[in-house]
Parts: C-alpha cells; structure tokens; sequence
C-alpha cells in the first residue's frame, strides 16, 4: 500500500532528514527530485569520441541533458518531463551510446541486448532508429580518422511492421539496442529465442509516457515488471514524457512498486517563448449572419501570415472538412501542392508522405486530427492553429510545442473559437497554460483483461508459481493493489473453470491451473501463435461514412455496428448535428438533413475528447467570479468597463472577446442565474413540439462526470417513474433527462456519494455502450480473437460474437471478471466516477447547493445542453416487459377499433 | 396496428379449438400429438469458434434443455408426443465439420429416446446437404388424417400434392420483429410465428429453435431480399408474408400483434 504525502514532506523524506513522526508513513517506491549538473558533470565520463561527436554537432547540453546524462550514467531510474522537441530523446542514449562505445572499443560487446526503447508510437521506431544509426556511423567515422577500432553496435527495429526474416536474423543475432512498441515488447518476451538476449538488459527507455495513461500502458507496465522479473540484474528505467502531471504517479508507474525501487524525476520548465491568443471569428458569434464563412477567412487570413502552419481540430470529419473548404473557397491559393489532411483513418503510406512533405517544407498548411500532437519530427512549424477547444492544457500545451520545435524557440499558437461556449473554454485553457496549471492524468487500475492477456503470456514463456506469479504481478503500479480474487477470478477463467455447466469444455482453456502444486502453465498447441497475433489492447472498430443525400458530401463516419441498429427514417446525432437516415449504398450511409426532429435512436459513437475536470472547475470558478461581479454591478459597486478590464486580465484577452463572455455571461445573469462552483442550476422544460418533458443540468464537470451523473440520476428517474426508460443527452456543460414522468426530488435525495457505483453499475446493465466496452474487453482477454488460424477477423463478425458473448457470460456469473472489468473501464476510464463523488460530497456538505427553475424556454447556457447532448437510453423497462406493455398498447388499439 | 375483426376472431377460434398449440418456440398439434421444431442450427457455436470466439456458449444444452422444457409443458397439459418433426437445418454447417456432427448426435439420440427413432421426422432443409448416420431424411411429410404438411419451406417439391393439403407448417426464414412505441427510442427485436392463410391454406411459420440470434426483422424498413443468412426467402414470397398475423414468444407465452404489414 502507498499512502501519499504532502510534496514537501517526501522531499524530506529524501533528503534522510527523516524526523520520526513520520515513521507511521509506509513507503515504497522512493522519489526524489533529479539534479541539474554542470556541464563538466556531464561530460566528464564521456569517452572521448562520443565527446568529439557530441560537440560537432551541438554548442552545448540542454536543459534534459544536464539532468538525465549523469543520471543515467550513474545507473539511477529517472523520469524526464520536458517540453516536446526539446532533446529528450538525445537525453536517454547518451550515456548508453557512451557506455556501448566503450565497450565497442574495448571489444566487449556481447550477443545480447543491452538497451530496449519502447515507444507508443510505431511510426517514431523508425525515427528514433535514424537518430541512432546516424550518430553511431559518425562516431565510427571519427574512430577510423582517429584509427580506433570499434566493434559494430547494432541497433534493430521490432514492430509488429517488421518481416519474418529480420525477426529470425534477430532471433540469432541480439541486437544492442532493440527499438519496440509495447505489444512486440510483450511478444519478445514471449518468444523462446529473445527472451535469453534480454536477461541482461541493462537500460529500459520508455518514451511518450503521457500517451500511455490508458490500457496500452496497462499492459507495458506488466511486460516491464515481465523484463524486471527475468533480468539477472535491474534494467534501469527511464522515461521520457511531454509536461504531464502528477509526475510522482507517473514516476511509479515507470519503475514499478516495491521497497528497493527509488526513482528521481525532473521536471524541466517550459523554456519555449509562449506567444498564445484567442481569436473569435467575427464580433458577436450569436448574432452574425454566417460565422462559418468568417472562421475560414480568419484561418485563411493567418495560413497567410505564416510559413508554414498547422490545424488541431478535434475530429476527423472537421479535419477534412476545412481541407475541402479552403481549397474550394480559395482555388489560387490551396491546391494538393501545399495543403494536406492528416488524421488516423488515413493510410499509413499516405500520412508518413505528408510527415515527410511537411518536413522537407513543401507543405504550408497540414491540417489534423489529434494524429499529430504526438512524437515525430515534423520540422518547423511557424503557427499553431487550436480550432476549437483542446479540451485540457495539457493537451493544449502538447500541441502548441509542435510549433518552433526547436529548444528557446517561441511557440505561436491562436486559439480559433467555434462559439460563445467554445470562447470561454479556450480563454480558460488558456490561462491555464500561462498559469502552468495541467490536468492530472490518471492510469487504469487492476484491469482484469490485460492482466488476462499478460497472464496468458506468462504462462506460455514457462511454468510459474502462483504465489510468485501475483507477487510479480504486484509489482506492477498498475495493479499493486489487485486482490487475490479478482487474481484467481482471472486464473480459473483462463484454466476454463467456468462453474459447473462448462467443466467440459477443456476445449476452450488457455492454461491449466495445478491446484495442488500451486502452478500454471500453458494449454494448447496453438498458445503462442495465439498470443503473438493478438497481443495487445488498442479496440478495432470499423466505420461507415455518412454523406448527405444525393449530393454525396462527406459528413462524418459512424460505426458500423451503430448503422445496423438503425432503420430508414431514423434520426440521429452526428457531430452535434441531427440526421435522418435514407439509404446505404456500400460502406456508405446517404442522410438527409433533420434539424427540426428529435433522434429515434440513442447514439454512443461519439467518443469525443472529454473536457478535463480541472479545467471545468475552472470555468466553474470563474462563472462563480462573475456571478459576484454582476450582483455588484446591480448594485452599482462596478461598471461594465470595470468588469469587461477584469475579464481581460483575468483571462489574459483582448478586449472583443472578453466583451463577448460579458454579453453572454450577463444574458444569463439576467434570465435566471449564472450556474457556477457553488450553484447546480436545474431548469424543468416542456417541449410543446415533442411533447416531452425535459430536466436541464447545468453541471460543468465535463462529460466524463456528467455521464456519471446524469445516468445515476436518470435510472433514478426512471425507477421511480414506474421503471420507464428515460433517455439522456450528456455534453461537457451539463446534461439533459427526458421522459414522460420526472420525478426529480425523489431522486436527488436518493443520489448519495456512497451509493453511486452500485446505482452506476445497474443504470449501464443494459446499455450499448457497456456492451461495445465488454467487446474490446473480450478481444484483450482473448474470449474474441481478432486472428486465428492464420485468418484475421473482421470488426463486424466480432461485434456479432460479442452479443452472443455477454448473454452466455451473464448466464455464468454476473461477476465473471471480463464483464466485471467492462463495467469498470465504462464507469472509471470512459466515465469518471471518482470525481463524480467528489461532486455529490460537496452536494452532501452543502459547498454545493442545487436550484430548480421552471422555464418555458432554456437558459442560454442550457440551449446548447439540448442541440449538443449526446442521447443515450437508460434501459430499466427490460425486454419481457416491454414485450407485454406493447402488447397491452395493441390491445387498447384493437378494442378501440372493433 | 389494425385487424381486421373477423380475422383475429377466427385465429383466437382456431386456437381456442387447439388445433394447434404454440409452446415455446415450437408448435404443437393436439389431434396427432405431433411436435415441430425448427431450424435448430445446431454447429453453430462450433462456427463462431472456428472464427475465434473463444469461449462456450453452450448452445447444445441450452437446446436440449429447451426441448426439454416444452415437453414437460405437454405433459403437464396431459397430452402425449407421437410424433417429434424437425422442420430441417438441424444443423449449421453447409459442410461436413467433426464437432458439429458429435453434437447433431447427442441431440437427435437424445431425441429418439423421448419418441422412439421411428416417431423422429427428419426433413432435410438446405443446410443438410448428406444424412448422417444413415438416419433417414425427408424432404417433405404430411399427416394424413389432418392434411397437415410439414416442410423446411425454402422449396416445394414436386411429389407434394397440394390439393389435399389443408395446412403448411414450416420454418426457415427465421421470422421476427422489431418492436417500437411509436415516437419512442426504444426497440427490441422479438422471435415470432407467422400464422394465417396463404392459397388458401392454414399457414403456420415457426420461429427458429436457435436460441443465439432471434432472426429476421421482418418488419424492418430495409429492403428485405433475403434473410440473415443471406438466402432468399421460402416458398412464399415477401408480400403473403406480411398478410400473416405475428404472434410473439414471450417467456410466458406467445402474444398476438396482428398483422405484419401493420405492425
């Protein structure tokens, strides 16, 4: 167990002044603070040809380098949190090329691995492989001028891209440094021949460990702990991270949790020059005739200013979208020569020729997705644009570094806003980032079908005890605190012990499980082939394209699964927008326009970036500023130039824009209130043209929270409303709950902190989504395998198996750990039930107060929560019932016609 | 939903004078003690195992214990069982595959030591393609005394003489529905039986007995050339189909949702 203490505390703690009040305190994993050394320090064990390299190419070390070169050096686990393009990857190899260099002069290199690289990213393998390979054949360059003989330091690329025959050549000759991904470093492990090269891996470089707060890194933690596990002496662990927070969680999830573990990190300031706006398209974002049309001249406008730029949108289908736009709009100015779409449904060929192009200069603009934020190297970017809100400063940050890209550069970055909401998120956004406040991020804990998959691995490299088998496992921050029942549910799942009914089925069992011997190992032929080709944990999905009908205009993707649910004529939400379904013609979905109809059909597929919980509280906190300012402005204490200046300042704006949060927030003001960190604005509406009553939250948590809270509540609802179905639409600011009965009161005294993942795991029973989450949570346990027998299977085939699999597995155990992990992952990773009881404390404590309001209009605050909310269904009626009350219906009906 | 008055009448009539019964997903005839079950498409799993689903779904015994339940039910009712007619696609497999043919087996032995092997009719739908164990398939069978006419339903053969035909009792379109509150988000698709007239005849289409998939929406707005499997509808065409009255199976009972083309 770790109790956490204060930062202050534990740098005492380090430092061994160690007063013995503080002795109650168990710690494991031990952090402390990295130095920064001089450049004597750092150059001081260098040998001298690595030296004579180093000095040709740069003036000095930076910033990383003073930290992590003696680090590494001196054999101590670090994590470094810098900047992005600021030679971080340099950081990590030097001390290794230097110690690899010794040892290649002295003639001592061996047939082994001495350092493997692991990134998240495949495409940055071949990358990094340039940037070693290069340095290496200069310094043998400058040997042979110097007539040094060096041994060859071989360096080799193993992605699951790699051919059979370079991976046998690997098998007998080990490279020195091994590049890899986290899914071919659970495979290497696996393998019989590798595994014996990596007994004596002496460094273990992690990169871009901020795209691993997920399941990939899951499952990386575990294959480390594997690495750990098997090395006869310690891989010493270094990290390399774009500013994430908190580093100490992340520090323990690079090293592991064990008493004689110790980690150092450094945090190494943001050195870049910020130069960072927010521009609004036009003057008054409700009121002007054609905002779209402004928001394109405006990014024309500042493509034009700048060399070379590059777009963030937050989705795909906006990615394209402003590609065609721009080059249909301005046909002199943009043709395929100079303006690119960059997202993931691309090829891989094409999006590494745009990295290429964009790297060589010959691109002006590159628009994309989030595909960017990540990694490579795509040369010098003179402007950023932030189309819309990044949703989180961290991911802000993140993509505002991919400008300058050089160290002492300045990144330029201008936020585009979409509307008055979008403005006021990124004015936040961008106070935090000025401010240098990020958002935490966090790592999933003990998921069961990972540890499934890493078990199975496990058991296929040999025979293991299970105590020691946990006790490895353990280690792993991920899962340090995982119980021995959920340890065993995993193990009699995989040994195919599915209770009575199945005893028979050996067929289906991955290991077999030795009770009396307290051992496990492998069942099956197949077991390897089986793990190699499904290793890891990234879902397939596959998508159908909406195109509005009959023009063809492409409009978005949906998933296909969610095409199959829906019939001609029914209305759904793609991308904020209502559609009415007409026809489908291959893999594509002709739609029409239906803004006027409320959707038939809940959708899910709008797995959107979520709004972080800090920055919502920030917004919260500055409503709650506002609201304060406006009453004394009522009172006549402040006058609006007053409050327009604060609003500059506060939020670092110009003037316009603050004016625009000024208008909106005082409509506000003045229709009802202004919802804020102390105040949970209820509005209670009948839609007269729907005939439907509607409860709107004004909850700003982002959509993680609301999505807690608004089906906590509307199961609720629903129970009480004589266990109906309640439909709600949950978005970033609130959320809305519609239905024939609302008893609200009811149910908000009944939403308790303490009862909430209990109501939680009942209101998604039936839901799509916890349906779609089990699937991915099959594939990753190996109940569905994407590829067997040689044949890879399609998306569509396994959303069918998955259905008939979560009836079979309800039918054996409502715990059964794969479901039970689904109903985790939906309710902590896609949800975030932690914070959501944070929430309801602050309701139970009274910081929070609730107002319900009866309205025959929304608030203009709430009209969004009504176009924007993603609709789902909670399902309480179950399908007898339904069956039975529709047959009650058609007996009404025929009585009333006979 | 509208129904003609006389029409519900004389289905509630037929019923009432239990001509036939609907139990479960089978159908069940008082007069000749006959039960039909079809499309049990047994090798099912055993395909979705070969295509990577790794995991039992024990589709073997969820039928065999279905079966069970339904004759249980008859008995309780104190009838008693002649006949067992398995209206064809008894199994899966177009193909011949080792673990389906253990399974189609188990579940036809067992089945024969309810009725005798004698008493078991076999009828042979597209997807038996070869009998197994030499056990006698049929294409088609009529009870005599009731001018009954059991058949898989995806074609007529030549040696059936319709005229002295008075009812076709058959499966092989997987018949179901989509259930939905007009306005409402909600809709769930149900198994069901077609039961009316077509050429004259009592019709009644059974459900499949396979308890993974509920079938065919029939009421669904896609264009509906063929059926989940790809295969073209039966020997009635799509049109006569949607005349016949929907009759639900709950876990209690079947209910009445008149017909088709209205619902």
């Amino acid at each position: 167990m770790i109790i956490h203490i204060s930062e202050g505390l534990k740098y005492i703690l380090a430092g061994s002044i160690l007063p013995v009040v503080f002795i109650v305190f168990i710690i494991m994993t031990l952090i402390k603070p990295a130095k920064e050394h001089s450049k004597e320090e750092v150059e001081r064990e260098l040998h001298p040809l690595v030296k004579e390299w180093f000095f040709s190419k740069f003036k000095d070390f930076s910033l990383p380098q003073r930290y992590g070169v003696p680090a590494i050096r001196d054999r101590k686990n670090i994590l470094i949190s810098a900047p992005t393009g600021s030679t971080k990857t340099l950081t990590a190899f030097l001390s290794i090329i230097n110690y690899l260099v010794i040892l290649a002069e002295k003639n001592e290199l061996e047939n082994k691995v001495y350092a493997v690289y692991i990134s998240p990213l495949k495409a940055l393998s071949n990358d990094i492989y340039k940037n070693l390979v290069e340095p290496l054949a200069e310094i043998n360059n400058i040997a042979e001028r110097h007539s040094t003989k060096l041994q060859e330091i071989k360096v080799s690329v193993r992605t699951g891209d790699t051919s059979q025959s370079e991976r046998a050549k690997m098998s007998k000759k080990a490279p020195h440094i091994l590049i890899t991904t986290p899914e071919s470093l659970a495979i290497v492990l696996t393998s019989k021949k590798l595994v014996e090269f990596m007994q004596y891996t002496e460094f273990c470089i992690v990169d871009e460990i901020h795209a691993l707060a997920n399941k990939r890194g899951v499952h990386l933690s575990l294959s480390l702990e594997r690495l750990n596990e098997i090395s006869k002496i310690w891989p010493v662990k270094i990290g390399l991270s774009a500013t994430i927070e908190p580093l100490d969680e992340v520090a323990k999830f690079l090293v592991g949790i064990s008493d004689d573990r110790e980690i150092e990190v450094a945090k190494v300031p943001f050195n870049k020059e910020i130069d960072i706006k927010v521009l609004s398209p036009v003057k008054n974002l409700i009121e002007h005739d054609n905002p779209q049309r402004e928001l394109y001249h405006l990014i024309h406008q500042l493509i034009k200013e700048h060399n070379t730029t590059l777009i963030f949108t937050n989705t795909r289908s906006a990615t394209e979208r402003i590609v065609n736009y721009l080059k249909d709009k301005f046909p002199t100015e943009y043709g395929d020569d100079n303006i690119a779409a960059h997202h993931s449904s691309l090829s891989r060929d094409h999006r590494f020729k745009i990295e290429e192009e964009l790297r060589n200069g010959k691109l002006r603009v590159v628009v994309c997705s989030t595909s960017l934020e990540l990694g490579i190297d795509i040369g010098y970017i003179d402007l950023v644009i932030l189309l819309g809100s990044p949703k989180a400063s961290s991911r802000a940050l993140q993509r505002l570094g991919r400008s300058g890209h050089k160290l002492h550069d300045t990144a330029k970055g201008r936020f585009v806003v979409l509307d008055r909401d979008d403005l006021v998120e990124c004015s936040v956004i961008q106070k935090e980032m000025i401010e240098g406040r990020i958002d935490k991020v966090t790592f999933p804990k003990n998921a069961l079908d990972v540890l499934a998959q890493q078990i199975y691995g496990m058991a296929i490299s040999r025979i293991w005890k299970v105590n020691h088998l946990l006790e490895t496992i353990r280690k792993s921050y991920c899962y340090s605190e995982l119980s021995r029942e959920d340890f065993f549910s995993i193990i009699s799942y995989l040994s195919g012990d599915y209770g009575e009914e199945l005893e028979k089925n050996r067929v289906y069992r991955k290991i077999w499980y030795d009770v009396e011997e307290k051992t496990i190992g492998k069942s099956g032929k197949l077991a390897r082939v089986i793990f190699m080709t499904n290793v890891g944990t990234i879902p397939e999905e596959s998508y159908v394209e909406v195109k509005l009908a009959p023009s063809g205009e492409h409009l978005g993707v949906i998933d296909e699964n969610f095409l199959s649910r829906m019939k001609k004529n029914d209305v759904f939400v793609l991308g904020g927008k209502k559609y009415i379904y007409r026809y489908t013609k291959g893999m594509n979905l002709y739609v029409n326009s239906a803004e006027h109809r409320s959707p038939t059909i809940p959708s899910w597929f709008s797995e959107m970036l979520p709004l972080s919980f800090e920055t919502a509280l920030e917004i919260n906190k500055f409503r709650e500023i506002m609201n304060e300012k406006f009453k004394s402005k009522k009172s006549g204490d402040e006058s609006k130039d007053e409050i327009i200046k604060f609003i500059t300042e506060h939020l670092y704006i110009e003037k316009n824009i603050a004016e625009e949060i000024y208008n909106y927030f005082y409509q506000q003001f003045n229709f009802s209130d202004i919802p804020n960190s102390k105040l949970l604005l209820i509005e209670r509406y009948h839609d007269l043209q729907q005939q439907k009553n509607y409860l709107l939250f004004n909850s700003m948590y982002g959509r993680r929270v609301n999505d807690a809270l608004s089906r906590a509540l509307g199961y609720l609802i629903g129970m009480a409303a004589h266990k109906r179905d309640i439909e709600v639409g949950i978005s970033d600011r609130g959320f809305y709950i519609a239905g024939d009965l609302l008893p609200i009161d009811k149910a908000i005294k009944e939403l308790k902190s303490g009862s909430l993942r209990k109501l939680l795991e009942a209101a998604i029973e039936r839901t799509d989504i916890l349906t779609r989450r089990f699937r991915h949570c099959a594939s990753r346990s190996l109940m569905i395998l994407r590829s067997y027998k040689g044949r890879r299977k399609s998306v569509g085939k396994q959303q069918m198996k998955s259905h008939f699999l979560i009836h079979a597995v309800k039918k054996i155990s409502e715990d059964f750990p794969i479901l039970k992990e689904a109903k985790r992952e939906v309710l902590e990773d896609l949800m975030d039930i932690e914070n959501a009881e944070r929430v309801l404390k602050w309701l139970e404590d009274g910081k929070l107060k609730i107002k319900l309001h009866d309205t025959s209009l929304p608030s203009p605050f709430s009209l969004n929560l009504l176009l924007q909310g993603h609709t789902d269904l909670i399902r309480i009626e179950d399908k007898q019932a339904f069956l039975k009350r529709m047959h009650q219906l058609y007996i009404n009906e025929i009585e009333r016609k006979i | 939903m509208v129904i003609g008055k006389i029409k519900l009448q004389k289905i509630i009539m037929e019923r009432k004078n239990r001509e036939f019964l609907l139990i479960g997903k089978s159908v069940f005839f008082p007069s000749s003690g006959i039960l039909a079950l079809s499309d049990l498409q047994i090798g099912y799993e055993v395909m979705l195992k070969n295509q990577g689903l790794y995991f039992p779904l024990s589709q073997l015994r969820r039928t065999i214990r279905g079966i069970e339940e339904i004759i249980n039910k008859i008995h309780a009712k104190n009838y008693t069982i002649s006949r067992i007619i398995l209206l064809g696609d008894i199994k899966h497999h177009f193909g011949y595959d080792y673990e389906e043919k253990s399974q189609v087996r188990e579940l036809l032995e067992f089945l024969e030591n309810k009725v005798g092997r004698n008493n078991l009719i076999l009828i042979r739908g597209n997807h038996e393609k070869f009998d197994l164990d030499g056990r006698d398939y049929a294409d088609f069978f009529i009870d005599k005394a009731t001018g009954t006419l059991f058949l898989h339903g995806h074609k007529l053969f030549s040696g059936i003489n319709l005229k002295s035909v008075n009812r076709i009792v058959m499966g092989h379109i997987h018949p179901a529905v989509y259930l939905q509150e007009s306005g409402g988000v909600k809709r769930e698709r149900y198994k069901c039986f077609l039961v009316g007239k077509w050429k004259h005849k009592g019709v009644v289409i059974l459900p499949s007995f396979f308890p993974l998939i509920e079938g065919t929406a029939l009421n669904s707005n896609d264009k509906l050339k063929h059926n989940d499997y790809g295969e073209d509808f039966g020997i009635i065409p799509l049109k006569e189909l949607r005349k016949l009255t929907v009759l639900i199976v709950g876990i209690d009972k079947v209910y009445e949702f008149g017909r088709l083309k209205n619902l």
